[in-house]
């Protein structure tokens, strides 16, 4: 569960970019994080993972406080962050083997992980290859690969279908939904709507730093139009 | 036109300028321009001292204009060496071409725009290393104003020709060598020739270790001599010397248009010849190599402690990057050989009987002087150590990594450290031997003292090195070789290392007795590095805030 209350922060003096946002992720729910360019998501996510402060408010990672004790509520999730471009000299393996060490991962977990998880991106046979050489997809999924390493309870992704292919991107949506179905949480933000639409159980929108709707599609639709598709609703809620 | 400056002036700009918040970059602003202020004040303070004694001693000896053969003469190596790497880099290597290939731009546009910022780039050592001679040249001579407006104008037109021809020929090389195709192979070859080139320049030019006024005069005629010989073959220095020499008639005012015609038709000749096999060069190069070795992954899955596996990836990183390998790696292993060996033959020229030399050492070597002495050698090779200084930097946008994985700041500062105490650890080494070698009455007491207070500094520089780099780190960068390049954080490495060595020179002067002296030493260094762990442990937070 990622518990998000009062947090606030700014840039630039008196000007907000993130306005007493207050958010639960409950478990067991795939979450969409939506809003239009310079909303304040990936704000949000930095200050969720720890790589921003926090002007005000908390933010608890199953229930432990981010700012307080923040190795062990880093050991609580897996971050995928927007840019897939990590550490491109090392190999594949040798980026997911420093994974697997940092977050004390056995060696026969690792493994085990790695192997399934591998296959499943089909880049199992480029693990030997330098992650420079990889395409883009390739450097999404192998981030992917290293965050679900330790088998966090909670999985945090920035726009985590940028570049994958169908196949990869629909093999990541069964992950999320394998994930939640265990009583775990995904927390993800994400521009394509038609994604955030068919895999979400709720979605939140964020303008402005201000959390404008949070609920389900049908919440949303029943709040606003009837008819509308999520595109329009979207639209008229960010406008 | 236009579009030519607009290209130039992003890339200038990109080049330079981290893409920090709006309100940082007014906060620094002016703490910034000190910096600058300082660093600039600092290089061009010096290379004004050291023309100042050059021209004065060759006035004494009727002959200051060989100041001015040699300066543009060693310019045009140091230009030639540099402009190999930058550009190399910026034409082949930066990240911003997969931006640029795509726009509307003509081949030729591009070309010209980085070759533009390659000249520019040189006018900024240009006037750090060359243009306090020329002032100090016309001062001490008494020359009118015009002086400084034909040398000006030759320091504006000089560059051009070095830069376009290393240029073309970089060009060629990556067009017709077959086994270069490999970026980082390219990359590694070009360190090798500028080593090779280096080494040259070093033997070439050895000389004794303090000359004497005269004895630099004289240094400097020797090399006039075969300046002279090379005139023909370089055809823009012989203009660029008599265009300054002639500065006062209309010899010169031919020499200086005749010089800007010569600079205009070579740089418009081989840009428009890089244009034509540009794209296609840049465009075939690749970082896959052809041949591969399947391995079984399943084998390469291993565990290692959270210190040996950040060690490893930080070796890695630094050693597969060949720019991050010449910059940071090389000068600790090759710099103490290429200071080292001139001064020991300049010793053996000189004509000391070895006997006495060793005699004289062995009696003070075991005394506070003789462990000062070592120290201070050992202090002096840190300077060239970049890693620890660069480390943050190097990581570029991945470094915003170390915020989000479970391991604490406090040892992630350690382990970013290492990689530069490591390397700290060979100069180390070879002082040691030599020192062992040449004075064999060196009792191992004094060796255990030596290497106790040096390392217990190594360690010290390397974790303050990555304190300056996260208090101000280069993040964006488009070619790895500006990352180190274009640090400015280098310079409080070189501060820190000279304030130590004048305080060990201090404390060496103050306390004779060798047992003393090393308690006090590591007392105080022992707390210093306390006292700094302590900062870090409280600060943490605020010290990573920049990383973001």
């Amino acid at each position: 569960m990622i518990e998000i209350k009062n947090v606030s922060k700014s840039y630039v003096k008196n000007q907000k970019c993130i306005d007493n946002l207050n958010l639960t992720i409950k478990n067991g729910e795939i979450f969409g994080f939506l809003g239009p360019n310079g909303a304040g998501k990936t704000t949000t996510i930095k200050m969720i993972t720890g790589i921003l402060k926090m002007d005000d408010g908390e933010i608890l990672i199953d229930g432990t406080n981010i700012s307080e004790n923040p190795i062990e509520a880093k050991m609580k999730f897996g971050f995928v962050p927007d840019n897939p471009d990590l550490f491109l000299k090392l190999k594949g393996i040798e980026y997911l083997n420093f994974l697997a060490d940092i977050y004390k991962v056995s060696k026969e977990n690792r493994k085990e992980i790695i192997e399934n998880l591998a296959k499943k991106f089909d880049i199992f046979d480029n693990l030997n290859d330098k992650i420079q050489e990889y395409s883009h997809g390739m450097r999404q999924k192998i981030v992917v690969i290293g965050a679900l390493l330790h088998s966090p309870h909670n999985w945090i992704l920035d726009e985590p279908m940028t570049g994958l292919d169908p196949k990869s991107a629909h093999d990541l949506k069964e992950l999320m939904k394998e994930h939640t179905k265990k009583g775990n949480t995904v927390f993800f933000s994400t521009h394509v709507l038609e994604v955030a639409e068919k895999l979400c159980d709720r979605i939140g929108i964020i303008n402005n730093g201000k959390l404008v709707f949070v609920g389900t599609y049908e919440e949303m639709k029943k709040q606003f139009k009837e008819n509308a598709s999520l595109e329009e609703l979207f639209l008229e809620i960010t406008e | 036109m236009k579009e030519i400056f607009i290209l130039t002036k992003t890339l200038l700009k990109s080049s330079t300028n981290d893409s920090k918040k709006q309100e940082l970059k007014k906060k620094n602003f002016f703490s910034k321009i000190l910096l600058y202020i300082i660093v600039y004040g600092y290089i061009i303070g010096f290379m004004t001292y050291i023309s100042y004694e050059t021209i004065s001693g060759l006035i004494l000896i009727n002959n200051p204009s060989v100041f001015l053969n040699i300066s543009f003469v060693g310019m045009l190596g140091f230009s030639v060496i540099q402009t190999m790497i930058t550009s190399l880099n910026l034409l082949y290597f930066s990240k911003d071409l997969e931006n640029l290939l795509p726009l509307p731009i003509t081949p030729m546009k591009i070309v010209i725009a980085k070759i533009n910022c390659l000249i520019i780039s040189q006018y900024v050592i240009l006037s750090l290393i060359i243009l306090p001679g020329i002032i100090v040249y016309g001062k001490l001579l008494n020359l009118e104003a015009i002086y400084y407006v034909v040398s000006i104008g030759c320091l504006l037109i000089f560059p051009i020709i070095p830069v376009v021809i290393v240029s073309g020929l970089i060009t060629i090389i990556m067009k017709f060598t077959k086994i270069i195709k490999n970026k980082e192979m390219v990359q590694y070859l070009s360190i090798l020739l500028s080593i090779f080139l280096i080494v040259i320049i070093q033997v070439f030019f050895t000389n004794s270790e303090n000359p004497t006024k005269q004895e630099m005069a004289n240094g400097f005629l020797k090399a006039n001599t075969m300046i002279e010989s090379l005139y023909s073959k370089l055809p823009n220095i012989k203009l660029i010397l008599n265009a300054i020499s002639n500065y006062n008639n209309f010899t010169g005012l031919v020499c200086l248009i005749k010089l800007l015609s010569l600079s205009v038709i070579i740089y418009y000749a081989i840009v428009l010849f890089i244009s034509t096999i540009y794209v296609k060069t840049v465009t075939s190069l690749t970082t896959v190599k052809g041949k591969k070795v399947k391995v079984s992954t399943i084998r390469k899955i291993k565990s290692n402690s959270v210190f040996l596996t950040y060690l490893k990836k930080e070796i890695k990183l630094l050693i597969r990057t060949p720019i991050f390998f010449m910059q940071c790696v090389l000068p600790s292993i090759i710099f103490p050989i290429i200071i080292g060996v001139p001064a020991i033959l300049s010793v053996k020229e000189s004509g000391w009987d070895f006997t006495v030399l060793q005699q004289d050492f062995g009696n003070i070597i075991n005394s506070s002087l003789g462990i000062i002495g070592i120290l201070v050698s050992i202090l002096f090779m840190f300077i060239f150590n970049y890693a620890s200084v660069t480390a943050i930097s190097r990581d570029g946008e991945n470094a915003v990594f170390m915020k989000y994985i479970p391991l604490d700041y406090k040892k992630q500062i350690f382990y970013k450290a290492f990689p530069g105490i490591v390397l700290n650890i060979i100069p180390t080494i070879y002082i040691m031997i030599f020192v062992v070698i040449v004075i064999p009455q060196i009792r191992v007491k004094t060796i255990i003292y030596v290497l106790l207070i040096s390392q217990m500094l190594n360690v010290i520089n390397n974790e303050v090195s990555i304190l300056i780099d996260l208090k101000n780190p280069k993040l964006k960068w488009i070619t790895e070789y500006s990352v180190v390049k274009q640090n400015i954080n280098m310079i409080f490495v070189l501060f820190l290392t000279i304030f130590e060595i004048l305080f060990v020179l201090w404390i060496g002067n103050k306390i004779k007795e060798t047992d003393n002296l090393f308690a006090f030493l590591i007392s105080i260094f022992l707390l210093i590095y306390f006292f700094i762990r302590k900062y870090i442990n409280k600060h943490k937070e605020e010290i990573f805030e920049k990383i973001n």
